[in-house]
This record gives C-alpha cells, structure tokens and sequence, in this order.
C-alpha cells in the first residue's frame, strides 16, 4: 500500500507527520538519512523533544497547519523547517535549506486533525542562483569599468592631440614669430600626423564603444549625396597627393534619408580611405543608387590590386589586412572596415565586397532609408 | 444576481480586513513594513470578466492559484504582473530572489507564499462570515497570459458562477505593486455571504 | 449613556457598529469623512469617539493629532483593519486611547467605550 511515507521516499522528499500536540507520527525513510534519527526512536515524542532546536516560526506554522491551513514555508524567506546539517560540498550554508509544505491532515476517524510538512532538500539549487547572481553582479561591475575606462580615455587621448594641432596652427599662423619658408612644410607635416593619430584614436574609440555596445543611434533627416559629398572633400587631399582620380554617379541629386549622420559618413569616409590607400594608379568611383524604396546603395570602386578570393572572408575581421604581398605594407590599425562593417550593421544595413585580383575591388554598403 | 452598493461595501471590508491581515503576517516574516491599499471590487458574472480584467492587467503575468472548500466552494487566483512580481520577491528577499528580474525558483516559491497568504486570510474571512471551515489547496504558481488565465477560470458547472474581482496595492520601501484577486465561486456560495455579512449589524 | 462618534468611510461598516452601539442603549452620529469627524468634535461634542483610520480625506491619525491640536478631550478608540505593530504604536502615539482589530465585535466595542469613559485615556 502507499502512504504518503513512501511516496515522500520514491520523490525524495522528507514527510513529517504530527498530530494537533505536534507529537510526532510520522517519520520517513528520508528523515532518518537525513537526521540520523531512527523513526522507532522519534514517533510518539513530542516534536519538540525530537528537535530542541525547533525555531518559534517553525512551531507556529505546524500549529497553523494543525488548526486547517495549507502552509508555505519558502526557502528565501524561512531557510529551513527542521534544521538538519547541509549536505556536504554545499558549505555556503551551515544548514540543509528546505522548500516546505505543510498540509492539515484528517484521520480516519473523521474530526481529529494533524498536518503532514514536505520537506525538500533545494539547498543545491539555492547556491547555484547565488552564484549565478554574483556572477551577474560582477559583470554588471565590469560592464560599468569599461564604461568609465572608455569614457575617460576618449578624453585623455583628444585633449592633447587637439592641443598638439593646435599648436601647429598657431605657429603656422605666425603668433609666435615670423615662420620661415622652410619651416611651414614642418609645420604641415605635424598637423597632418596629428589629424592622422586622432583619426586612429576615434576608430579605436569607436571599436571599443561598438565592442562594449555603448555605440548609440542619433537618426535625423539627411541627404545621403550631401554626406556622400562631405566624404568626398575629406578623402581629396589623399587623393590629389597619390594623382589618382575621385568621380562620383548618383541616382538623384538628392536622397533623403532619416539615419545617424555622423555614423553614415564616418562609414564612407573609411570606405573611400582604404580605396584610396590601396589605390596606386587609377581612380576611385563612389556610387550612390536606390535597389528599392526602402534602400539606398553605397557602392565604391578601386582600380587597386583587388583581393584574392581566399582573403575575401576576413577582410572585415579586426586587426587584419589581406594576406600576400600586400601584408602590412600599408599602415594603419587594421580596424576600419570591421568598424564600417559594425557601424553599418547598427544603422539596420550590411557591407559586401566583389574583387578580382589585377582589376580592383567593389565594396557596397547597402542601408534601409529609415534606420530600424 | 446583482449586488446592492451596500452589498458591495460589506464585501470591500471582508477583503480589507483580510488584505491587512495578510500584509501585516508578510511584514513579520519579511521584517519590512507592507502595506496594502483599500480593495477596490468588481463583481460581475464569470462569462463577464475578460473586459474588467484586460482594462487592468495584460502582458506576462505571475499567477497563484488555489482551489477553495468547505463553508464555500471556488477558485481563487492571485494576478501580478511578471515584472512587478519579481522586483517584489527582489525587495521580500533583500535582493536574494528574483536578481536577474525574472522570476527564479525561488521567487516563485516565494511568491507561493505570499499568494498561500493573501489568498487565504481574505478566504477565511469568508469562513469566519458563515461561521463554517474553509480548506485550501496546496497553492500552484505560474507565468502565463491573461487569455490563459481566462482559459483556466472558465467552468461548465451547472450552477451560474459569478467572479469577484478584487484590486489592491502592496506597497514596501518605495515600490508599489498592483495585484488582483478573482474569486470565482457559484452563486448560491456569494450570496449566502452577502445575506450573512448584512444579518451581522443585526 | 455616552454619546458615540462613529467615523468610517465604509457604509457597511458604520452602519454594524451603529447597530451595537445602539443595542447598547448609545447616541449615535455617524460621518464618513476625517474632517467631517474634526467638525463634528468640535460642534457635536460627542463623549466618546470611535475611529477608523483609511478615510479618503485625511488620515486617521492626523485626525487623532488635530483633535490633540484642538484640546478635543472625548477619548477616541481606533478601530482599524491594519493589525500591524507598527501602526498601533503609531496610534497609541498619537494619542488614542484603544486600538481595536477589525472586525471587532459587539463586546469589545462596548466594553472599550465602558472603560475608556469610565478610567483614565
């Protein structure tokens, strides 16, 4: 026959039975292993014999239960009904933690009540949302370093590069003396490094942001050929200095979109930048076209050496440049197209590439005229 | 059947003074201060309350659900929304349940209880109006949507069934948390309440 | 036999304890409101005040205090649902003379007028 001993025994549960003194009546298998206490010992003694270290809050609910109401005992709330050691390896709490539920029981002979308390053993359970929680905790802390780290650095770094040019400028201008003709290419050549290493600072700024998700999207209404244009001036001192050429198609002269302007050029800007640093003979040609309504297509072509197929795939991961005779020959971070490629993802778009070695390289962005 | 205003104000403080009792026996297990608001009530019959109840509640919600018998007989569910009942169990716990926002096992074991208590102070009061036992089943908790929980209220009982829909506040430090009651019970069960509730002033 | 003030902002609830208060052989005025209750104290003159504290206008203890303010001296017995500790200490603070739980029945409330009127508040 099953009582509700045994089933406690086949679920792994511990079944206290007391009647309305809270004398004990039952004591299962469970109890016994779990105490030491054999149940020929502890039924018919008052539970309080049994256990003298039986909380007030524990007898209460006993009582509770005894005079007719289903119990709860939540392990956050009360730890435990009965204090039994912790099992082993679990030492975090010095006793067994314990969901618990005790219900009022009817004898057979009608009126006479009791209560039965379930007792399960959660205390493994319990370390592991301990654990789980200070892990989240430490990472929310670490989140917040990072933070601060990347806000802090992006000012340390500016602060003295933006002096360092400004420097520059005031010689150049002559507010320190007179400046001589063989000093102003000097001169120049520092401005130029300066805008040079702030420009890797921000892509390394901006990598860290997008890695750490601190990037955030500011849409306003734009005109794709007005930020296609600004890209444009920004690439043509380089261009002019390698004697390659800059041209430009555009479906219409004016696409308005609504996305983060300051991302949507910077993605060019990196773009038309590694075409024309590849590029030693020829040209580059922006394109600017609608595929759908709700699209609008970025295309730049370099007539430089193109990509080998195999190389083809990691050209958007960090930190790397084409494979072959073209290994860090060029200078820079490596980081700009895994930024375009990132910035342009966070605009709702994607970036691809077509190349064939010899001919040159056709890198598309593609984005959705409403940022998502 | 349809309640008077008095009808409807004697039941409003059976659930007041069941509502306080469960909050101040939750402010001496938690150690904090609870407090509840004055119960606002509903009744209609139970074919009637997908409007009421979608007006307040929607979304994931945090359920506790109890079958109750003896003096009267019904359903009794506890409704929180799944957010709030978590940053509930949070703060009952001193941040132990319920870290991530989401409602762990423990949180809902915890608010097992609480449900086991609210539940059951403003029941017995039924109890203690008709003078008669009430008994309670082992309390279920679950996450689902309102269209679940209508699911599950629905009966195909003979008798006509009318639902009390009870709103309140639970309020501790700084949080205030909306929770519901719907008690489902059949007719015959409300009205021998109402009818004992007025014959007390007699 | 003293005259009872009855202030709750549940008709139910005035009207039950109207009805023992009355069986009692009391005079009974009743209103829903706190500053109905502070008005009444200081025209009506009641001799004992029995007092819930959730009216919808002001609390019931800081009907207790304006009723102090007021050098009102009928003693006022709280009867309330809000059966924590803390409330009642903060009741007696304020200086209530009893503090009942709701529901109380017809004994303790007469017995409570009997002896709040009779000893000292």
């Amino acid at each position: 026959m099953v009582t509700l001993q045994t089933l406690g025994d086949v679920l792994d549960v511990g079944v206290l039975c007391v009647d309305p003194q809270l004398v004990v009546t039952g004591w299962n298998d469970w109890l016994e292993r779990a105490t030491g206490k054999r149940a020929s010992l502890v039924v018919g003694r008052p539970l309080s014999e049994v256990e003298p270290q039986l909380r007030p809050s524990s007898r209460s609910a006993l009582e509770q239960a005894v005079r007719g109401t289903t119990v709860v005992m939540s392990q956050r709330l009360h730890g435990y009904l009965i204090p039994i050691p912790s099992p082993s390896g679990l030492e975090r709490f010095a006793y067994m933690q314990q969901s618990v539920r005790i219900l009022p029981v009817f004898s057979d002979a009608g009126e006479e009540r009791g209560a039965a308390a379930l007792i399960q053993d959660v205390t493994e359970r319990v370390t592991r949302e301990d654990e789980l929680r200070t892990a989240m905790e430490a990472a929310q802390i670490a989140n917040k370093v990072k933070s601060d780290f990347l806000a802090s650095m992006s000012h340390e770094l500016r602060t003295p590069i933006g002096a360092m040019s400004a420097y520059a400028d005031l010689l150049t201008d002559g507010i320190f003396g007179e400046v001589s003709g063989s000093q102003r290419e000097p001169l120049q050549r520092i401005k130029s490094v300066g805008g040079h290493l702030l420009g890797i600072v921000e892509q390394i700024l901006t990598f860290a942001r997008i890695e750490a998700g601190r990037e955030t999207v500011r849409p306003t209404e734009i005109d794709a050929i007005d930020i296609t244009k600004e890209a444009m001036v920004a690439v043509e001192p380089l261009v002019s200095k390698k004697h390659l050429t800059l041209s430009s198609e555009f479906a219409a002269s004016s696409i308005p979109m609504r996305t983060d302007a300051i991302k949507l050029r910077q993605i060019l800007i990196n773009l038309l930048g590694n075409a024309v640093k590849f590029t030693q003979t020829g040209g580059i040609t922006i394109t600017v076209s609608l595929p759908s309504e709700e699209t609008v297509a970025f295309e730049i072509k370099d007539t430089g050496p193109g990509i080998a197929s195999h190389d083809l795939k990691r050209i958007f991961d960090p930190f790397t440049q084409a494979s072959g005779s073209l290994s860090r020959s060029h200078e820079g971070t490596g980081l700009g197209l895994s930024v375009s490629r990132e910035l342009t993802r966070l605009l709702g778009g994607d970036i691809v590439v077509a190349s064939e070695l010899g001919v040159g390289s056709v890198f598309t962005a593609v984005l959705p005229r409403q940022v998502p | 059947m349809n309640l008077d205003a008095f009808e409807l104000d004697s039941l409003s403080e059976l659930f007041n003074v069941g509502l306080h009792r469960a909050a101040a026996s939750l402010s001496e297990i938690t150690g904090q201060r609870i407090v509840v608001d004055m119960p606002k009530l509903i009744v209609c019959p139970i074919a009637e309350i997908e409007k009421p109840l979608t007006d307040l509640i929607g979304g994931e919600i945090a359920t506790v659900h109890q079958i109750f018998g003896g003096a009267v007989v019904g359903d009794a569910v506890l409704l929180i929304e799944h957010d709030k009942a978590a940053l509930l169990a949070k703060l009952m716990t001193s941040g132990e349940a319920a870290g991530g926002g989401r409602l762990d096992q423990s949180a809902r074991e915890v608010l097992a209880e609480i449900g086991n208590i609210v539940l059951g102070a403003c029941l017995s009061g039924f109890g203690d109006m008709l003078e008669l036992p009430v008994s309670f089943s082992v309390p279920r908790i679950h996450i689902e949507s309102l269209k679940s929980i209508l699911g599950s209220l629905r009966t195909d009982a003979a008798e006509p069934q009318y639902a009390v829909i009870v709103a309140t506040q639970f309020r501790l430090s700084e949080l205030a948390v909306d929770g519901y009651m719907v008690i489902a019970i059949p007719a015959t069960s409300l009205s021998r309440i109402t009818h004992a509730l007025a014959e007390r002033f007699g | 036999m003293p005259k009872v003030l009855i202030v709750d902002d549940s008709a139910y609830a005035r009207r039950v304890h109207r009805g023992i208060l009355e069986r009692a052989g009391h005079e009974v005025i009743e209103v829903a409101t706190g500053t109905g209750a502070i008005e009444t104290c200081m025209l009506g003159q009641p001799d004992v005040v029995v007092l819930d504290l959730s009216m919808e206008d002001i609390g019931g203890i800081q009907v207790l205090q304006t009723l102090r303010a007021l050098n009102v001296n009928a003693p006022v017995i709280v009867v309330s649902a809000d059966v924590q500790r803390s409330t009642e200490q903060a009741v007696m603070a304020a200086g209530a003379a009893r503090f009942l739980a709701k529901p109380a029945n017809a004994e303790q409330l007469t017995s409570a007028i009997a002896q709040t009127v009779a000893g000292v508040r």
